[in-house]
């Protein structure tokens, strides 16, 4: 069920790639992309927050000054701001069904969900406080269903609804409350809460690639100038506001007070929470073991838990006695099973003279002994290929091939360089074509930036200088889409076969001349 | 795929963020009244009288206690719940039976309650009933209530009053001992 979502959101996403590429593919960018949203309200925020007046009898008046009488400067801040955290909710709903759907919920990675549950309530709070700031009628109406809320709670004696019954109850001291939880309190929380989301994450990327920046910010420019946000009219208690523009992206649960009550609706949020934050309890994901160190073949050089994508790799003193100051010790808790590790270690090395082939770190479940022994045994014929891939990218089963053969593993990055050279060198593949999630996509985060590198010469253990980069080819694509992965055998394989071609000719050229 | 086409594909996905946007930033718009209605709220916050009253203690008693605590009155915290009842129109809208507050009822009796009623004429007759010697209070009052008019019939301890619309207050039967 999950794998058909899967596919189906790959399917979507391949439309997204086709117009801006993968590397600028907004799916693959969701949390960065609520983040920028959350910047730019932040950043209009502070110029709006010039010309507010924090008091009950100065807010509405100010606001609508920053609307007309600067709507060149102050109106579109102020749209901007509306609509920015608007799209913030968009992403961050993409963002969380996202990683739903390809079930990033499970194993370690139970602590990112968990701790992004609670960051929906304070985008929520954030957007409920902003408008009651306004003090126009949307604020009054807000400001009395989210007392109509906490009353249901059993937290305050005297109902907070007794302060909304005429304009003279009004405490202007609640009101300056609110507008503190939301220009002060609330920033602060939100970037604690963000940096918790993001501890057990290395390396995350929080800020989305500048061409998606350039186009957020374009696209809400242009709302603002053509629909610039205005304010209703101003809060009055002897009236029942309405009706009213809502902003349903923030206040979607307050209508149900009048339709239900407000304890039904703290039901319904509650248990939602809930039920979302119990995802990672949901059985199925069929979870390999955590990785695990040999000592016998660590040296202790650190590279494994530079790569680890979720710091589940300590590096402590040595514990056999042998002549090396430290060694990987990798938290059981934390690690992903992505293999990535068993692709960093130099011990990996398929060169290496011994049966079966041992190394300092490795999946137990997807060995590097494995791996070499799957590659030695290749198709007959000429002109055969290798062709790796992961097991979260396209399918390689589909590429239907006679003079391929196929090895998918749990991540791109749990490939040893060296396997690539070995390949061609020991076993006589005519090339080695690797296959990573898209750009910008990896499923374990980091393993395809780590095997370009390593392939580039730019992180070790990095690929023999002198393997010939025409015979190494690197295709990234989404699950779905084989028949281009066909296309990129084939096309590999004919520039394989230019390049045999060529050597022959030297090869005649050089006998001649002999 | 052309350059062309990709672009187009990118301005054509900015305008479908900036679509999605719109459909839910401003509307589609919501009423918390049905159409031509006005809102009639109940909202009480009154201390009842206890439950037991107070007693004056006897010098024997006084005698009894800490020189620096010899009061001459003791009393129960306890209060009596209240019964409210509230007819409009005829119509009874509420008759319920309300505790103090406070872990030893001792506090007041709390409640906001809200009705939309169709713009009109209305009489509303408000009774607050103790259980024990708890007097009585009994107000009926006559107002128009406009669309969209947020009438409120207001219980502060002793005053009760009829905020936010005109009316009369049509017979003012206060402290009537049950
Ligand atoms: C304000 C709201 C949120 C922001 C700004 C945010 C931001 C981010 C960012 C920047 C990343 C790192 C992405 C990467 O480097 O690949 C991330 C990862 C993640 N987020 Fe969120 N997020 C938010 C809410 C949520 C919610 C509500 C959930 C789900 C309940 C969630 C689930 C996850 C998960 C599971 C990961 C980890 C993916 C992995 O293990 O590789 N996030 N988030
Ligand atoms: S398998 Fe992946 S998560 Fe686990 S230790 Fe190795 S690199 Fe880290
Ligand atoms: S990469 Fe291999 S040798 Fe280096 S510390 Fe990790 S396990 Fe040890």
């Amino acid at each position: 069920m999950t794998g058909a979502m899967a596919r189906g959101l790959a399917r979507l996403e391949s439309w997204f790639s086709s117009g801006f590429l993968d590397r600028f593919n907004p799916f693959h960018f969701l949390g960065a992309l609520t983040v920028c949203f959350l910047w730019i309200a932040l950043v209009t925020g502070i110029y709006l927050f010039i010309f507010y007046r924090t008091s009950l009898q100065g807010a509405y008046a100010s606001v609508e000054a920053l609307t007309h009488q600067q709507w060149f400067a102050g109106g579109i801040m102020r749209s901007v701001h509306r609509y920015a955290s608007d799209a913030a909710v968009i992403c961050l709903v993409a963002h969380l069904l996202r990683e739903m759907t390809r079930g990033r919920f499970r194993g370690p990675r139970w602590f990112s969900w968990l701790t992004g549950t609670p960051l929906i309530w304070i985008v929520v709070i954030f957007g409920i406080t902003g408008y009651w700031m306004v003090w126009d009628e949307m604020g009054q109406y807000v400001a009395q269903s989210t007392a109509t809320l906490l009353d249901a709670l059993p937290i305050f004696t005297e109902p907070m609804t007794r302060n909304f019954l005429t304009d003279s109850a009004i405490g202007g001291r609640l009101f300056t409350l609110i507008a503190f939880i939301h220009l002060v309190g609330l920033p602060i929380v939100i970037v604690l809460g963000i940096w918790f989301h993001l501890m057990r994450v290395r390396y995350p990327r929080i800020n989305p690639p500048r061409r998606l920046v350039a186009g957020s910010v374009l696209t809400l420019l242009v709302l603002s100038v053509f629909v610039p946000v205005t304010s209703h009219p101003p809060a009055d208690m002897t009236q029942v506001p309405g009706p009213l523009e809502l902003d349903w992206f923030y206040l979607a649960l307050l209508p149900l007070i009048e339709a239900s009550s407000g304890g039904v609706v703290w039901m319904l949020a509650a248990g939602g929470t809930l039920l979302l934050a119990a995802f990672p309890l949901l059985p199925g994901g069929d979870r390999r073991k955590p990785a695990e160190v040999y000592l016998p073949d660590c040296s202790g050089c650190s590279y494994c838990a530079e790569d680890c994508p979720y710091g589940a790799i300590d590096m402590v003193p040595r514990t056999d006695g042998r002549n090396f100051e430290l060694e990987a010790r990798v938290n059981p808790d934390l690690c992903v099973a992505c293999g990535i590790c068993a692709g960093s270690c130099p011990s990996s090395s398929p060169f290496r003279q011994r049966t079966p082939l041992t190394t300092g770190i490795e999946l137990p479940d997807w060995r590097v002994d494995e791996l070499r022994a799957r590659l030695s045994d290749p198709p007959a014929g000429r002109g055969v290929i290798a062709l790796i891939g992961c097991e979260h990218a396209v399918e390689l089963a589909r590429v239907d091939d006679d003079r391929v053969l196929a090895v998918s593993l749990p991540c791109i990055g749990m490939l040893p360089a060296s396997t690539i050279d070995h390949a061609m060198r020991r076993i006589g593949y005519a090339g080695v074509l690797l296959s990573g999630c898209a750009d910008c996509d990896c499923y374990h985060r980091l393993g395809d930036r780590w095997m370009h590198e390593r392939i580039d010469w730019q992180r070790p253990p990095a690929l023999r200088r002198s393997v010939s980069r025409e015979r190494v080819e690197v295709c990234n694509l989404k699950p779905g889409r084989h028949a281009e992965l066909k296309a990129a055998v084939a096309e590999f394989r004919a520039r394989i076969e230019a390049l045999r071609d060529d050597e022959d000719e030297l090869d005649r050229n050089t006998e001649r001349c002999a | 795929m052309t350059k062309p086409a990709q672009i187009g594909i990118q301005i054509l996905s900015w305008a479908l963020l900036g679509a999605l946007v719109l459909a839910f930033a401003d509307g589609p718009a919501f009423d918390p009244l049905p159409g031509d209605h006005g809102r009639l709220t109940l909202a009480i916050a009154h201390l009842s009288e206890r439950l037991e009253p107070c007693r004056q203690l006897s010098e024997a008693e006084r005698m009894e206690l800490p020189p620096t605590r010899r009061v001459t009155e003791v009393c129960e915290r306890a209060r009596t719940p209240v019964k409210v009842v509230l007819i409009v129109n005829e119509r009874m809208l509420l008759a319920r039976e309300f505790e103090p507050s406070g872990f030893h009822d001792d506090g007041r009796i709390y409640l906001v309650e809200r009705w939309p009623l169709p713009a009109g004429h209305y009489r509303a007759e408000l009774t607050l009933t103790g259980r024990t010697a708890e007097t009585s209070r009994h107000e009926i009052f006559e107002f128009s209530l406009p669309h969209r008019a947020n009438a409120v019939v207001d219980v502060e301890d002793h005053e009760i009053r009829l905020l936010n619309v005109i009316g009369r207050n049509e017979e003012h039967t206060k402290d009537q001992t049950s």
